[in-house]
């Protein structure tokens, strides 16, 4: 996995990017389907400064979810450049600095819930970090005290999910990546699991890249938030939210939450309909 | 283990067979190349001894030979799961050693290795071998893509990856395999025997055979009915052990 030709560049010889946690440069995706190559994605541009948090909202088919898979180093760009923590993402996937919370919760069915969020430490060994949260500690702050030892399929999809978030942080990651963490629940629960997330993120602060469907999911949680097109999938455009953290339910009437969500909402629609261009 | 409602009906329908099976001996109906149900229980209650003499390396040669093929498939299966590429390869020699008719190719294997328990072991093997690779590989297959991109997200090794993800995956789809095996471990140890042998249940059943000696014949069939019965029980006794305790219940075959 050392074979990528730009070297991770110093934090100090790029001003620029010097403060992102996250930097994405450039970055094509093509694949090959029946012998013909298909630019699925960019090229693409984004970065997020150091607890930041940021959303990725498009049309499906934009590649939001391969663009967190590049991030996260389960397969590699066609072209362009990626850094989490200032090193390739690789480096940063072989350090454990990037941790990936799935739509689907992903959990060891025959593991109890704490033993799921102990499988990262059990992955990394002794020799592993011990300076973050312990999975009891975890465990508290997700709010599953109780559930240690029930099995999967004993909890609800919220609490699983609540689950597989404590996992991803449990080696005390960079990066936190969602790829539409809370897709599959329904509303009500999904506003609540909102909360939670902006409530365990104002504890931990990971800088953090959400992929999501909602458009007022994506205003409400995020400090930005990045629109995409798709074929190829691209940033059309960012969208910052003026909102004050800690953020309450009560915002979403102000009329900050309500300009962003409309300019997300135009900057999508538009770029469906054709009627704003490409850019 | 066996719900005692659900188990009544087959028990009463093999009891009245065997009961008009023991009708038509007592009224002369049985050709005399049969035996009535009970000369068998009298047959194998007289031979016991000389039933457990021959029982005995049969049972030794189905129950190496099957967990020789447990350890080799699982192996196998391991390395395929590491190194997927490897597939095609496994499986067109996996496939093509199953297709051969084992009574066959047995003769090549006595020249080859003569009279020996290893012959015998290798018959019963590759006997058992396919279904419970084909199992595993199908298990190794069925966790979601998302537990393997987890894994890869946390730079797993790939014997952690096998390990705590495709291997518990894989634990029911193994069972059915196991269960298949179970009955052909003793099959493939009765053939080996057919071929040559001093001793063996399979030695037993060509000597009653050739002395026409019904009575004999049939208590040796019955003895290798319950120990293939048995097998497969004892099978289904680990799975449920193994696989319910492993929180499969929901993925279990």
């Amino acid at each position: 996995m050392m074979l990528k030709l730009a070297p991770p560049p110093c934090a100090s010889a790029h001003p620029e990017t010097g403060l992102n946690q996250l930097s994405v440069e450039g970055v094509t995706k093509s694949f090959d389907i029946d012998g013909r190559t298909v630019e699925v994605m960019g090229p693409l541009d984004l970065s997020l400064k150091k607890g930041e948090f940021g959303a990725l909202i498009g049309p499906s088919g934009c590649g939001k979810s391969t663009l967190l898979r590049m991030i996260a180093d389960i397969f590699p760009p066609t072209s362009g450049r990626i850094t989490v923590g200032g090193v390739t993402p690789s480096v940063a996937r072989l350090d454990h600095d990037i941790g990936f919370v799935f739509q689907d919760p992903t959990l060891l069915p025959w593991r109890s819930v704490i033993d799921n969020i102990r499988l990262p430490l059990e992955i990394v060994g002794k020799s592993g970090r011990l300076s973050g949260a312990t999975p009891q500690e975890l465990i508290d702050l997700v709010g599953l005290s109780g559930f240690e030892q029930a099995r999967p399929a004993q909890l609800s999809g919220g609490m699983q999910q609540r689950a597989a978030i404590a996992r991803a942080l449990v080696l005390s990651p960079r990066l936190l990546l969602l790829d539409e963490p809370f897709g599959a629940l329904d509303e009500i629960v999904r506003y609540r699991m909102n909360l939670e997330l902006l409530r365990i993120r104002a504890e931990i602060n990971t800088t953090s890249l959400m992929v999501t469907h909602s458009i007022q999911e994506a205003v409400f949680m995020s400090d930005r938030v990045f629109v995409l097109a798709a074929r190829p999938g691209r940033i059309v455009d960012i969208v910052e939210v003026e909102l004050e953290r800690p953020r309450k339910l009560s915002q979403m009437n102000s009329a900050a939450f309500t300009d962003a969500v409309n300019r997300v909402r135009t900057s999508l629609f538009g770029e469906a309909l054709g009627m704003f261009g490409d850019d | 283990m066996i719900d005692g409602r659900r188990a009544l009906l087959p028990a009463g329908a093999m009891l009245a067979f065997l009961a008009a099976f023991q009708l038509a001996a007592a009224v002369n109906m049985l050709p005399a190349t049969l035996a009535s149900p009970l000369q068998i229980a009298k047959g194998v209650a007289d031979s016991a001894d000389l039933l457990w003499f021959h029982l005995e390396p049969t049972l030794l040669v189905a129950a190496t030979g099957y967990l020789l093929a447990v350890a080799i498939a699982i192996a196998v299966g391991a390395l395929v799961y590491v190194v997927k590429p490897l597939e095609p390869m496994v499986m067109t020699v996996g496939t093509v050693l199953d297709s051969i008719p084992m009574i066959a190719i047995a003769p090549i294997l006595v020249i080859w290795m003569g009279l020996t328990l290893q012959m015998r072991l290798t018959i019963t093997t590759i006997i058992c071998l396919f279904p419970i690779f084909i199992s595993v590989l199908q298990g190794l297959k069925s966790p979601p893509p998302t537990a393997e991109e987890l894994f890869v997200s946390l730079a797993a090794s790939p014997m952690q990856r096998f390990r705590l993800l495709g291997m518990p995956y894989a634990l029911p789809y193994l069972f059915v395999g196991l269960k298949i095996s179970a009955p052909l471990a003793i099959l493939g140890a009765l053939i080996a025997e057919w071929t040559g042998a001093e001793r063996g249940l399979g030695v037993y059943l060509l000597s009653a055979m050739f002395g026409m000696r019904v009575v004999a014949l049939w208590s040796g069939v019955f003895v290798a009915c319950a120990i293939s019965v048995s097998a497969y029980l004892l099978v289904c006794l680990f799975e449920r052990l193994a696989v319910a305790d492993a929180g499969h219940r929901e993925v279990g075959s």
